[in-house]
């Protein structure tokens, strides 16, 4: 594992874990934020624009104080004149028919002079129960009627204001108050009557105490919806007809406050009510824009508010995950480089929390780790020095199997050299070759060398076999052969052995044994012939039975003899090198008492077996088992 | 099988090699005895001389000899166009298992194992040359 693959991993991790700490920081804080500012907000514009109401009702209220105040007094004003003994008497003279333009003079000077004592009426006159103006401060007025106005007759009976009203003979707004004159007997004789100046209206209109920048009060007549007083606002002149939410509900009668768009087209908050006595609705009204300034300015502050807490808890968040997540980093690059075998990387975490337990674990974890590292590490160091040295003292078995094979293969070649020679003069001679000429002793002897001769080259054979097999030396073949043909040469080969004792030599072959087969046909006939000449060496009559059969995908050797059998104590050392049943047998019987063991070696060699059954005085039958299956199914 | 005439060989030229004095006198004697005509060499490159001048019917050539191995011989023997249809047989004391396919491999004929026996040499010697369609003509059977 090298640092390319590990590296992106760790910074993986890094990323993931801060963005979920940082996040859920910012979320934790900032949702209480996200739930309650607009909550409160709420609540404040609400409560805000309620107190804005409640100020425009108490400028309402004062408002129409002052216009009951001013009413009162202009009543009270007319009626300190109307009670005047002379004027009265004055009166009921001018109105009897003995009236003199002088008396009316009088009246008129009398009048005026009172209206210069006050500053509500800016025109007092008299008319007859006819309607007919008899006096006037204003003489333009003299003689003219007023019997078709609608304050006529309600002023023939009580004192009256008529609410303002547009007197088209005039083109003026008015409001005008009567009074009764009557004589003794109590019957009306005339009205007196004081037209109001409006300006006093508008001025206690336009007093703007407590309205701000926008605030305005100001009446509107139901006639008409007209206009009374003076708009703050230009472009908007008295007498006109103007509609809005507040002021059809004011004319209506209706009274309450609320948030609509005005006669300007501009949305307010404004309280109406009805004036009875004025025939007027009473407006007290100021733009929402204004009314709510502060508490916009208070939305924008808590906006800024929200965003700067945002910011410090992102800020803040960041650098808790960074706490949080440096420690763990750390800790996963500790561990990336000590499982990259950096096995002295330790943890360097001095927080006294989890995170600092985890990193005095992972410093436990990675001291046993390190610890049991180091003893792998000698305790690999020894294996490796066990390994060199088993490695050197292999080299040197090969070395001494190589010389043990060497050794063999001179001595196998320098011990038949003086054998090839024994033998071939002795035969030779024997056969009276080259003119040699003897006698019959020497003959005799001359056929004595030849048998010790062959004793020792059969002792040297199956020595040097036994050895060769034993030191390992020995190569299978895996070459084809044919059974039948390998049987055939046993019989060959073993006939005159059998036939010099008499017996009968009798090899079958199974019908069922594949043609072709795949094996070492040398070792194979080795194990036949050592047997089959076992065999025939034992028996001193009857026959020598060979059978080589199919078994199970397995070859079987079957040689079986009617000889002097093998004891039982016998059967477990007779596969022994240099072991014979007894060693008088030996001298009897000849032979070295290596063929058996070449006999259970070879088999061995070939992953065979070899079993042996046999009865004292009745015979013996050895049994080899080889396996050829891999031979059978490749044939 | 039949008894071998004494005249089997007679008219054959064979030589034999071997570095080993009397294994090459007991070859000799035998082969006189069946009439051939025996040329011995101690080496290989005595042998390749021999063989040269001769031109024998068949080789009979020991494996381990100075200067010139039976190896080397029979690869010298299978080089030369002249030589190299005279059928070599190996005689040899080195009956390892396995030199017999060693052998066959590097163009000997056959093989033969030492010691040899006067009973059967001539015996083997015949079902080795049966086997060889050019020599079958000459043998006196």
């Amino acid at each position: 594992m090298n640092q390319t693959q590990t590296a992106p991993k760790t910074t993986q991790f890094r990323g993931r874990i801060r963005l979920t700490v940082m996040l859920t920081f910012v979320i934790l804080t900032s949702m209480p934020l996200a739930i309650l500012v607009p909550f409160i907000l709420g609540r404040t514009a609400e409560q805000a624009e309620q107190q804005v109401r409640n100020q425009l009702e108490s400028v309402a209220e004062l408002k129409s104080a002052q216009i009951d105040a001013y009413l009162e007094r202009s009543e009270q004003v007319l009626t300190i004149i109307a009670s005047e003994a002379d004027l009265r008497q004055d009166i009921i003279s001018l109105l009897s028919e003995s009236a003199t333009p002088e008396l009316s003079e009088s009246l008129a000077g009398y009048l005026s002079e009172k209206l210069g004592t006050q500053d509500i009426f800016r025109e007092f006159f008299l008319y007859d129960t006819e309607g007919v103006i008899l006096v006037s401060t204003n003489s333009s007025q003299l003689s003219k009627r007023v019997q078709n106005l609608p304050y006529f007759e309600p002023s023939l009976i009580e004192s009256y204001i008529q609410p303002p009203y547009y007197e088209i003979s005039t083109r003026d707004l008015n409001i005008i108050d009567t009074i009764p004159i009557r004589d003794d007997a109590g019957n009306v004789v005339g009205v007196l009557a004081g037209r109001a100046d409006l300006a006093i209206l508008s001025q206690i209109m336009l007093q703007r105490n407590g309205l701000g920048e926008t605030g305005e009060t100001y009446l509107v007549s139901l006639q008409n919806n007209y206009l009374l007083t003076e708009s703050r606002f230009e472009g908007y002149p008295i007498n006109r007809s103007y509609q809005s939410e507040g002021i059809n509900a004011a004319v209506r009668g209706e009274r309450g406050s609320g948030r609509y768009v005005d006669y300007r087209g501009t949305t307010v908050i404004g309280v109406y009510r009805w004036l009875p006595v004025l025939q007027s609705g009473l407006l007290a009204e100021i733009n929402e824009e204004e009314a709510l300034a502060n508490i916009r300015s208070l939305s924008t502050l808590n906006l800024i508010l929200g965003v700067s807490i945002a910011l410090v808890a992102i800020a803040l968040g960041i650098i808790f995950a960074r706490w949080l997540t440096q420690p763990i980093i750390a800790l996963a690059n500790t561990a990336v480089h000590f499982a990259q075998g950096d096995y002295a990387q330790r943890a360097s975490v001095n927080r006294r929390n989890e995170i600092g337990q985890l990193g005095e674990a992972f410093n436990l974890m990675a001291d046993a780790v390190q610890q049991r590292q180091n003893e792998l590490q000698s305790l690999n160091r020894s294996l490796q020095e066990a390994r060199d040295e088993a490695l050197a003292a292999q080299r040197i078995a090969n070395e001494n199997s190589r010389l043990k094979s060497e050794f063999l293969s001179t001595m196998s070649h320098e011990l038949r050299t003086p054998m090839n020679a024994i033998e071939g003069f002795t035969g030779i001679m024997l056969k009276r070759m080259a003119g040699v000429d003897y006698n019959e002793k020497t003959e005799r002897y001359l056929q004595k060398v030849q048998s010790n001769s062959r004793r020792l080259l059969g002792l040297i054979n199956d020595f040097l076999d036994l050895s060769r097999i034993e030191s390992g030396r020995l190569e299978l073949a895996h070459l084809p052969f044919s059974p039948t043909e390998m049987a055939q040469k046993w019989r060959e080969n073993l006939l005159v052995l059998a036939d010099n004792k008499g017996l009968e030599l009798d090899v079958t072959v199974d019908a069922n044994l594949p043609e072709t087969m795949y094996g070492d046909e040398e070792s194979i006939s080795k194990i036949a012939i050592n047997l089959i000449g076992n065999a025939i060496k034992f028996t001193e009559k009857g026959k020598v039975k060979v059978q080589v059969e199919k078994q199970d995908n397995k070859m079987a050797l079957i040689v079986q003899d009617t000889g002097i059998g093998i004891p039982p104590h016998a059967r477990e050392f007779i596969f022994d090198e240099f072991r014979q049943v007894d060693q008088s047998s030996k001298r009897l019987h000849g032979g070295t008492g290596l063929g058996l063991a070449i006999v259970q070696k070879l088999a061995r060699k070939m992953d065979g077996t070899v079993t042996l059954q046999s009865e004292v005085g009745v015979g013996s039958t050895f049994t080899v088992i080889l396996p050829i299956q891999a031979q059978l199914q490749e044939s | 099988m039949q008894p071998i005439p004494a005249d089997l060989l007679t008219g054959w030229d064979v030589v034999v090699l071997d570095d080993e004095g009397d294994s090459l006198e007991v070859a000799e004697v035998i082969l006189l005895e069946y009439g051939a005509n025996v040329y011995t060499a101690t080496n290989g490159k005595e042998g390749l001389d021999v063989t040269q001048k001769v031109k024998p019917r068949f080789v009979i050539s020991d494996l381990s000899m100075p200067v010139m191995d039976g190896w080397g011989f029979i690869h010298s023997m299978k080089a030369n166009p002249d030589l190299a249809t005279i059928p070599v047989i190996a005689l040899t004391a080195h009956a390892m298992m396995g030199d017999r396919e060693r052998a066959i491999r590097a163009g000997f004929h056959n093989y033969l194992t030492k010691p040899l026996t006067v009973d059967t040499f001539m015996e083997d010697l015949v079902k080795l040359l049966i086997d060889i369609p050019e020599l079958v003509q000459y043998l006196n059977i």
